[in-house]
């Protein structure tokens, strides 16, 4: 049972770089550019699709047996849409601030590919554990990935880092880019960042080759 | 006319200067799938369409009678007022899943070539984040607003209708780019989705220049009617002051409110028309 | 027969339904309080930062009056700001919320004005979907200090250079039009409201 498939260790490994759901697999782009303005609003949104994909995960492998083939989806839709409304609702109830911020893109986490994919392709087929660290690991990749947009993002826009202030005077006042904290300049920066991953794989793969080949 | 303001600001609002997918972000898996060609892109831009005006419509209709605390149907079958709010998101996919469903049905019954031709991308409308969104605007135009100001449905049906036209004109106008850039020599890491989304960049900054719009064509069609504005303040003074007051109070209330309206009245007229503010003596 | 059959294959999503049902219902319970509560302070917490002299004043949900024009639309909601006093509270100034159009859409304000209504206390920016790091500006609490000691009843404008006399605003650089939006919304409020506030200022409710 165990050696089919990867182990659960790599599942977690693969959901951050190799398999990661922006860069790879281009899922979830409509909250990475919604939510990247700064910091603390990636964050907090990484942070809820967490919550919902381990939940969803952990419920979906639970009750794998008994899904019948054509209702399969509707099952995976009621479950994301039940415990997005509780973190959408948590998120009123504790930190509304950032729950105006966000606005309606925590709903929109419902139609979030990644958390459908992952039980479609995981933990409908899979055990309780290896579903766990398969959405651990989705959840830390879209996390560094929405980190590594909104820092960009806020550090050329605003010129501070998870609000604190890192470039002050006339000249930081001046020189900023304000297209960043706008939608032209989040398209641009997903799609250079989005060039510079594939460019990476490129070169890792380039320089692991020689290794692997016999 | 005001009925024919509000549409034409809604549909240029919605339509192109707060865009879907150019402004909010949402609807990005087929605008970066299905934007090959453009005819592809028209059918889709047009499924699309329709699907949001009609989930548009029915989750109003959800949301107006059901779900909004005090709603009608739900007084009348339980006797008393329950807030089922919380289950609005719930019912919004279930609606857009029902009618994605009945779209597929329909086409496969009597377009079967269109049907063949959508493949995959068809089913995949669910999880189209414009449709839920443009269901989340219509909640938040219902849901915890006056009933003088919640919208009714001709504005819903309005905001769906066009939320999906500006998602076809830029699907299309994409799809029209990519077919150049088909022919371009596009450095190696950036070919597919990293382009795509450069040249998208590229396109929400001419689609920037539409912002302010709406303001110049309010200024046109909703002219400043001074004297009436001044009367309906008045009026709602005193409605407003008596609300909140006891009946002792009320009559007290309108005694000294008068000689402070006369000077309000007298500064008013003497203002010239579409001038907001006067310097008091 | 048709009937037993569906339900035997959608027992699962019925079930789950009214587990789900359920969860949501204990969700609304414990924390629908808290929700409504958050909401209705966003407005009413920042009251008192707008008057002076406040410390910890409260404002107390059943003093709030509204303003609504022939067709039953709310135009402004005025709070009053308290103070503990010894007795009794006692007022010492009204706040009113306002919103008008701004560069991209809707702004809604907070003015704190003393009172007398003759010199506004304060501004504060309740929902703005400006620009960000430029129309956004307005949010902050230098660009808003100049509102205070302005005038009740003066024509504000938001102007490029320093602010000349005290009918100016300095605007933000590069979001003129959303400095004077909020400009103008206040020149309105004030206007509608600059000559009604003391007659309402002696009632009791």
């Amino acid at each position: 049972m165990a050696s089919d498939g990867p182990t659960p260790l790599e599942r977690f490994i693969n959901g951050i770089l190799p398999e990661n759901p922006l860069y790879r697999q281009v899922l979830g782009t409509c909250p990475s550019l919604a939510v990247t303005g700064n910091m603390k609003a990636a964050m907090t949104m990484a942070g809820a699709v967490a919550f919902v994909l381990v939940c969803a995960n952990i419920m979906t492998s639970l009750i794998r047996s008994f899904l019948k083939p054509h209702l399969r989806i509707l099952v995976f839709i009621l479950l994301i849409a039940a415990f997005v409304t509780i973190a959408d609702r948590f998120l009123a109830a504790y930190m509304y601030e950032m729950s105006k911020e966000l606005g309606p893109y925590v709903p929109l986490i419902i139609v979030n590919c990644i958390i459908i994919c992952r039980c479609e392709v995981c933990a409908a087929k899979q055990g309780v554990l290896p579903s766990l660290t398969d959405a651990l690991g989705q959840s830390a990749g879209y996390a560094l990935a929405l980190a590594s947009l909104a820092t960009v993002r806020e550090l050329l826009g605003s010129g501070s880092w998870f609000g604190i202030q890192l470039f002050w005077g006339e000249g930081a006042e001046q020189y900023r880019w304000v297209l960043m904290g706008q939608p032209p300049g989040a398209f641009l920066t997903l799609g250079l960042l989005m060039g510079l991953s594939v460019w990476i794989s490129q070169v890792w793969g380039r320089r692991t080759k020689p290794r692997v080949s016999g | 006319m005001d009925v024919i303001s509000q549409l034409v600001l809604l549909s240029v609002g919605t339509a192109l200067i707060n865009n879907y997918v150019l402004h909010f972000f949402v609807g990005m898996c087929p605008f970066i799938g299905v934007s090959r060609r453009v005819d592809m892109a028209f059918g889709m831009g047009a499924a699309v369409t329709f699907v949001i005006t009609i989930a548009g419509i029915l989750s109003w209709a959800i949301t107006y009678f059901i779900l909004q605390p005090g709603a009608p149907l739900t007084r009348l079958i339980l006797g008393r007022e329950i807030d089922l709010s919380i289950l609005s998101y719930i019912a919004y996919i279930f609606v857009i899943g029902a009618c994605v469903q009945f779209v597929e049905m329909y086409l496969r019954k009597f377009f079967p070539s269109l049907y063949k031709a959508f493949g995959v991308f068809l089913p995949l409308i669910t999880t189209n984040c414009a449709i839920l969104f443009a269901c989340l605007e219509i909640m938040k135009h219902v849901v915890g607003v006056g009933p003088a100001e919640q919208w009714g449905l001709f504005q819903a049906m309005g905001l769906a209708f066009f939320a999906g036209i500006g998602f076809t004109i830029a699907i299309v106008i994409m799809a029209g780019i990519r077919e150049e850039l088909d022919h371009c020599d596009v450095p190696g890491p950036l070919r597919g989705p990293g382009i795509t989304l450069i040249v998208t960049g590229i396109l929400a900054l001419a689609f920037l220049g539409f912002t302010g719009m709406d303001r110049g064509i309010n200024k046109r069609l909703v002219a400043p009617k001074p004297a009436a504005s001044a009367r309906a303040q008045l009026a709602a003074a005193r409605e407003g002051v008596r609300e909140h007051g006891g009946a002792a109070g009320a009559q007290g209330a309108t005694a000294p409110a008068r000689p402070d309206l006369s000077p309000d009245r007298a500064g008013r007229t003497a203002d010239e028309p579409g001038g907001p503010a006067r310097v008091l003596p | 027969m048709r009937l037993v059959a569906s339900l035997g294959e959608a027992w699962l999503v019925l079930v789950m339904s009214l587990v789900f049902g359920a969860l949501l219902a204990a969700v609304q319970a414990g924390w629908g309080a808290r929700i409504d509560q958050n909401k209705e302070n966003d407005a009413r917490g920042r009251v008192p930062l707008l008057v002076h002299g406040a410390d910890g004043a409260l404002t107390p949900p059943g003093e709030d009056l509204e303003v609504k024009d022939e067709r039953g639309m709310r135009l402004y909601r005025l709070y009053r700001a308290m103070r503990k006093g010894a007795a009794a509270p006692e007022q010492i100034g009204w706040v009113l919320k306002a919103k008008g159009p701004g560069y991209a859409d809707t702004i809604e304000v907070l003015i704190g004005m003393d009172l007398a209504a003759e010199r506004l206390t304060g501004l504060d920016v309740l929902a703005q979907n400006e620009t960000p790091c430029l129309g956004n500006k307005i949010r902050e609490d230098p660009w808003r200090s100049q509102f205070r000691e302005k005038a009740v009843g003066a024509v504000l404008s938001a102007t490029k250079s320093a602010a000349a006399s005290a009918n100016e605003i300095k605007a933000i650089s590069g979001a003129t039009i959303s400095s004077q939006s909020v400009c103008d919304i206040v020149n309105q409020a004030t206007a509608d409201f600059s000559s009604k506030l003391p007659g309402l200022r002696g009632r009791k409710d």
